[in-house]
């Protein structure tokens, strides 16, 4: 209502042009903190954050994301829980718009039980009947090109071959999830020992329910030692 | 925009003309030419003999040879097809130099001139099958019409020839339908709106056209109203487009050719993509060592690209330096000068000295727009060289994508599908008899032998009417942790009687859930053999 007529703005716009002239300069913490503020916003926008994809809920509890570029090995023996894990995991990747690939030895992985723990088979790709003098080759193609590959790894695999791929997936930044016994180094260790399904037994009439595995976890930033983990079914 | 009056000559089957021509022992016997179309081979093309026996376009080869015995099979030789069809291509260029060769098969070129010349569109029809009769090819079919597509229809639907009157194209495409226009996509949506004519398309307002459908439909609907959709180029490309190569010392040979060919092609699309041109017509051009220069233009519907355009050049090349043995007026490469004979209907006949690619006509390319952050397409692509590398590995069924679909059990539940082929969606549809529960994440197939056994050791069986007696209590297998031991829990049994109604494929048999120790095993009994056909892992 003031500022309706031509001559109360360019009188506003007075007063404010000498409130700025008179201005005091910041005091240094003043200074300090208007320059952090700054340099949050004008930030790189690539962050560490950006280097890992978040794990869906079941299993983010045993691991809460998958980095790119590490080498997670995930083993233990057979039926307690150890490929749905990796599922899982693979599963972090096709969710963020990514791809994964997946390495059979012995063509037993099934797709469907991959679909159930969370992975898009659009996006999910399977190598099988791999002859074992080029499953270090293969899994190296499949590190150039995805972002998440899960390698069962075969019982003759050399140190040598699987350092090399240690090496190809940090270069490629892709995450390398190794399903059974990994003779390199792992930026993550799991070893399922046990699993418990909430309903089956006596009272049950088939298989339902919650699962709960007991893992050791050992690896960046954990303190070792045994953790039994719920996963909702 | 007034349409250029254009000649379509159209050899129907060309596929089987050409194997005819290589191979004349093929004359009079049904033949089928077959092509590959993602992962199934389907009839590209069917003699007369073997369309009398009910073979029809795009049934799957299996079809056609039970419908047809003794059908003699070829598979697509574009190759062969070009250097068969450049006699033709030859005949017709007596009459205008500005032919334009869409594919071997198909050729167009404007009319006004040679009509002018030859007094009348029915007069140029007549001389033009005369002429192509002449070089022993039988059945042309010739349309003349305003704008390409309109002569293309018309000489499709010609008995020998059809003239469509100037100013006519429009009526004669009206009652054609919709597939004419080459675009499967709209014409399924244009039939669900109702529209299923070119007519009922042309009739609509520019302008609604344009709001519903964008750019690409506007196109269409010039092509409906019988107008070419790009107008006549009257602008030459720069030079500087044109890529040259040299041949020292001159080639005669047919892969040296096609080598130069593909390294043409890829330089000319290079070029043409930094300064974001597509090419949709192309000059290939050549000089032999007697200095006779041959040029030919090929069209091609929508941007080239770099193998499209490397086989064009390659089938040209091929066509100069080894014509078909009909035209007989070639000698063996390496022959003496003085044998040569220069005959303007023939190839060049000696080594060629220089191949010329130039693009006739050229297009602003809408390219390919990658997603903000590279984007999904970028790792589609990456993906996809990934998978290729594995196939150039280990074999091309070596890496796939899985499919779920229904089924009993959990092998059965997922087809594989090797990578590059398509993934059709599979119906949803209830499956009963199914185990419930989730899914295992192991499944063996086959089935691993396993001994599952009840309180007095006794294997588990399943009687003759389908009933099971007692619990079990041991399973045994090499792919449980220790070798399997003492049931700890179970569920089912779950029956099945798969196709009762055939006694050799008929399995009857029951599932358990069992618990061994912290493993879950589904196990399948069929007689009194047991085996474990999934883990839980």
């Amino acid at each position: 209502m003031a500022l309706s007529s031509p001559s109360n703005l360019a009188a506003a716009w007075r007063s404010d042009a000498q409130a700025h002239a008179r201005r005091p300069a910041l005091d240094p913490a003043a200074r300090q903190a208007v320059l952090d503020d700054l340099a949050l916003r004008v930030r790189p926008t690539t962050g560490a954050h950006e280097r890992t994809l978040p794990v869906a809920e079941p299993f983010a509890a045993v691991l809460p994301s998958l980095t790119r570029g590490a080498v997670i090995s995930i083993d233990g023996p057979a039926g307690v829980g150890a490929t749905s894990l990796a599922f899982g995991l693979a599963a972090a990747a096709t969710r963020a718009g990514e791809w994964a690939a997946a390495v059979d030895v012995d063509d037993t992985l099934n797709a469907l039980a991959a679909q159930e723990c969370g992975v898009i088979l659009d996006r999910f790709v399977v190598a099988r009947r791999i002859p074992v003098v080029q499953w270090a080759a293969t899994v190296a193609a499949l590190l150039d090109g995805t972002t998440c590959v899960l390698a069962c790894v075969p019982p003759q695999l050399r140190a040598g071959d699987a350092r090399r791929l240690v090496a190809k997936a940090r270069e490629r930044a892709t995450a390398l999830v190794a399903l059974g016994p990994w003779p390199a180094e792992a930026a993550w260790r799991v070893r399922v020992s046990a699993s418990q399904w909430s309903a089956f037994g006596p009272d049950a009439a088939f298989l339902h329910g919650a699962r709960t595995l007991d893992a050791d976890i050992e690896g960046r930033g954990l303190a070792p030692g045994r953790r039994v983990f719920a996963l909702a079914s | 925009m007034v349409a250029v009056r254009q000649a379509c000559v159209w050899c129907p089957e060309w596929a089987v003309v050409a194997w005819r021509a290589l191979e004349p022992a093929l004359v009079d016997v049904p033949l089928v030419v077959t092509a590959r179309v993602g992962g199934r081979e389907l009839v590209h093309a069917a003699s007369r003999e073997a369309r009398a026996h009910g073979v029809a376009l795009g049934i799957r080869r299996r079809d056609a040879e039970a419908r047809c015995p003794g059908v003699v099979l070829r598979p697509v030789d574009l190759a062969g097809e070009a250097r068969v069809f450049e006699r033709v291509v030859r005949a017709i260029e007596a009459f205008t130099p500005r032919i334009e060769v869409h594919r071997p098969g198909r050729v167009t070129f404007p009319t006004r001139g040679p009509a002018r010349y030859f007094g009348g569109d029915d007069a140029l029809t007549a001389q033009i099958l005369a002429a192509v009769e002449g070089v022993e090819v039988q059945h042309v079919r010739v349309g003349i019409a305003d704008g390409m597509l309109a002569a293309w229809c018309a000489a499709r639907s010609a008995d020998a020839t059809l003239v469509v009157a100037p100013g006519e194209s429009a009526a004669f495409l009206a009652p054609l339908p919709m597939d004419v226009l080459g675009n499967a996509e709209f014409a399924d949506l244009a039939a669900r709106l109702g529209l299923r004519t070119l007519g009922a398309l042309a009739a609509l307002p520019r302008s609604a056209v344009l709001a519903r459908f964008g750019a690409a439909g506007i196109c269409l609907h010039t092509l409906a109203s019988g107008d070419d959709d790009q107008p006549p180029q009257l602008t030459t490309p720069p030079v500087e487009l044109a890529e040259r190569h040299a041949f020292d010392p001159p080639v005669e040979r047919v892969d040296a050719a096609a080598f130069a060919a593909k390294t043409l092609a890829d330089q000319m699309i290079a070029r043409l993509a930094g300064m974001g041109l597509a090419c949709t017509r192309v000059l290939v051009e050549a000089q032999t060592e007697h200095g006779e220069t041959f040029a030919r233009v090929w069209r091609h519907d929508g941007p080239l690209d770099a193998q499209a355009l490397a086989d064009r050049v390659r089938w040209q090349l091929e066509a100069w330096l080894q014509p078909d043995p009909r035209t007989g007026a070639v000698q063996a490469p390496g022959s003496t000068v003085d044998a040569v004979l220069v005959d303007a209907d023939a190839g060049p006949g000696n080594g060629l000295v220089w191949v010329c690619v130039t693009p006739d006509e050229v297009v602003a390319t809408d390219g390919r727009q990658l997603g903000f952050w590279g984007g999904d397409q970028a790792a589609a692509d990456r993906a996809a060289r990934a998978c290729a590398r594995v196939q150039a590995l280990c074999g091309p069924e070596a890496i796939g994508t899985a499919r779920v679909h229904g089924g009993r059990f959990p092998h059965e539940r997922v087809q594989w599908v090797p990578w590059g082929e398509p993934v059709d969606a599979a119906p949803e549809a209830p499956w009963p008899g199914q185990v419930p529960g989730p899914a295992p994440a192991r499944v063996f197939d086959p089935p691993v032998p396993a001994q599952f056994s009840d309180a007095v050791g006794q294997a588990m069986r399943m009687g003759a009417r389908g009933a099971v007696r007692g619990a079990p209590v041991e399973l045994r297998c090499a792919v449980l942790p220790d070798g399997g031991g003492r049931i700890d829990g179970w569920a089912g049994p779950w029956a099945h009687d798969v196709r009762w109604w055939d006694s050799a494929t008929r399995r009857r048999g029951a599932c358990w859930q069992v618990r061994v120790g912290d493993a879950v095993c589904l196990v399948v009994v069929r007689r009194d053999r047991a085996a474990v056909a999934a883990l839980y892992d």
